[in-house]
């Protein structure tokens, strides 16, 4: 064992400085979550390419495990037009889904999500953040980028989960 | 906390664990945590050569030169398979076709000749110190020793005409497109050379390579995200297949049927970024030109294709 | 007000293909500037005719729905070298351009 953990409160510091590291890495999130790019965005408060404009530092948010809260309370109806939509989920663009019109190829096919036997809090956590579950995953944070909203996230669980 | 002394060294362990397995540069302190897309190796001596890689869709024996398309023309207009052809088969400059992007050339060359009419000193400036500009903007971008920065096309045409002319071409501008438009046409089926022994260039190019794999904007999309195989390259993507980044710089400034204008490579950087919910730079700025020399020399050795269209 | 057109032709036994580029606007009149949020008025080609010395070969009505810098492609039979071409058009505001050709 290690001298400088020999005395347990060495260990204070240390543990303050990892949570904090963790507070101030986050960006603050806006009062209202923010319901997809919307017009008249111009994207600055996300991380870009800039050498000299501050979101050239700005930091990417990290992966998060969301837990669900309470009951799913989705409707799949909405989520259907969600997870289709380009403005909101988009979901389409990537994989196959129930009403999709050209849908992508990249991601697995959910069209028959509902028989996978997943649980809401599951898809509702991976829908929220993908890298938890795959770090290299090209699949957008629809919840820590606050592409979609909580109902909204719930509303394409739904969706998912009534796929069959 | 203090006294809490359930609290254990595995729980730190693990925090510590969580914070390192995040993908990206390794944090040092006081460094802002970015992520980066899983680097695709890549070696710039091999230029066009590497598309022939897995990692970028190995479709390069394709679409290399006129015999590859030609072989492969049934593919044309087949969703499944089109995208392998990489687009080439809108160099229209190959088949000596017709499409707006001509008419912008004339404009370009109607421009340039009437300023260069008026200010010798604008033809010297774009041939830096020659009166003949045939071939040299397939050595673009370069590193100017004189104004100590890395020269696109755009930005050397923006850079003369501000000395030579006292005119405002800003860079992304139709005045600017056009003549750019016209120089390249001047190095039309010359393999684009851009000199990799550079130190200068050599470092534009990592950093532009960085660039290239940093995840960015609302989604977390990097460019590698949507141009490796590994990410969308080669999959349908809302009705769409990406496609290598090999060999694109060859063709531009294009003609882009859904802008009904000429756009320029940086243009397009900013376009593609908008779309991708990042914040757009503007023409010009050093990341887009960082991204330029990147991206053009991943065009190596791959002939200059103005004017197409896209 | 001469508006750029482009005229190609390849002759393949009697069938030529005429290729014209026609530099317009073509402005449907449904696009607003987004700067001043008024309507950009249409302004687009209305009537337009390809003749092969002298006879009307092609007599085409455009409206807005054919976009910017048209293109037009058509083979003609019967045709052979030293033949003229002529394309003219006349758009929405009386604007009128004529260009000809000859088949090589």
């Amino acid at each position: 064992m290690r001298p400088i953990f020999s005395k347990w409160r060495n260990l204070v510091p240390l543990l303050l400085a990892a949570a904090l590291a963790g507070c101030v890495a986050q960006p603050g999130k806006p009062a209202q979550p923010a319901a997809g790019g919307g017009k008249g965005t111009d994207f600055s408060e996300w991380p870009c390419l800039s050498y000299t404009l501050a979101c050239g530092r700005t930091p990417n948010r990290k992966p998060v495990k969301q837990a669900l809260a309470g009951p799913l309370g989705g409707d799949p109806a909405r989520g259907k037009v969600f997870a289709n939509e380009r403005s909101k989920g988009n979901c389409v663009a990537c994989h196959l889904i129930q009403g999709a019109e050209q849908p992508g190829s990249k991601g697995p096919d959910l069209s028959a999500y509902g028989t996978w036997d997943r649980s809401d809090a599951e898809t509702y956590a991976l829908v929220y953040d993908m890298r938890w579950r795959n770090p290299d995953t090209v699949m957008p944070t629809f919840g820590v980028n606050q592409i979609l909203n909580d109902q909204e996230l719930r509303d394409v669980v739904a969706f998912l989960q009534s796929s069959k | 906390m203090a006294g809490n002394h359930s609290f254990s060294l595995h729980a730190l362990a693990l925090i510590s664990l969580f914070v390192m397995a995040a993908p990206g540069p390794a944090a040092g302190a006081g460094a802002v945590y970015r992520e980066a897309y899983p680097r695709a190796a890549i070696d710039p001596s091999r230029g066009i050569g590497g598309a022939g890689d897995a990692d970028f869709g190995a479709t390069l024996q394709y679409w290399q030169d006129e015999k590859s398309l030609e072989q492969h023309k049934q593919w044309i207009g087949d969703p499944e398979h089109e995208w392998k052809l990489n687009w080439k088969f809108l160099d229209f400059d190959r088949t000596d076709d017709m499409h707006p992007g001509y008419l912008a050339l004339e404009a370009g060359e109607k421009l340039f000749k009437l300023w260069a009419k008026r200010e010798p000193a604008f033809r010297t400036c774009l041939g830096e110190g020659k009166t003949d500009l045939k071939g040299l903007a397939a050595t673009y971008p370069k590193y100017d020793p004189k104004l100590k920065r890395i020269m696109t096309v755009e930005g050397r045409v923006e850079h003369c005409a501000q000395t030579a002319l006292w005119e405002t071409f800003k860079q992304g501008s139709p005045a600017n497109n056009q003549i750019s438009l016209y120089f390249k046409s001047l190095s039309a089926r010359e393999p684009i050379r851009v000199d990799t022994g550079s130190a200068e260039i050599m470092q534009s190019y990592r950093r532009g390579e960085k660039l290239f794999h940093a995840k960015v904007g609302q989604f977390n999309f990097s460019c590698a995200s949507c141009h490796t195989s590994s990410g969308l390259l080669g999959q349908r993507f809302r009705g769409q297949v990406p496609t290598t980044p090999f060999g694109d710089a060859a063709h531009f400034p294009t003609y882009r049927l859904a802008l009904g204008d000429i756009e320029s490579l940086q243009q397009r950087f900013m376009r593609c970024n908008l779309q991708a919910r990042t914040k757009a730079l503007p023409p010009g700025d050093p990341a887009y030109t960082d991204l330029e020399v990147f991206y053009t020399v991943l065009s190596n050795d791959y002939p200059v294709s103005v004017p197409s269209a896209r | 007000m001469a508006e750029p057109m482009k005229i190609r032709t390849q002759l393949s036994g009697d069938l030529v293909a005429i290729k014209v580029l026609i530099g317009h606007v073509m402005e449907t009149g449904q696009r607003k500037d987004p700067r001043t949020g008024q309507v950009i008025p249409a302004h687009f080609i209305k009537q337009l005719s390809v003749g092969l010395n002298g006879k009307t070969v092609i007599a085409a009505q455009w409206g807005g729905a054919i976009s910017k810098d048209p293109f037009l492609g058509l083979k003609v039979k019967g045709a052979k070298a030293g033949d003229k071409i002529t394309v003219h058009w006349e758009d929405s505001k009386g604007e009128k351009n004529s260009a000809e050709a000859t088949v090589g």
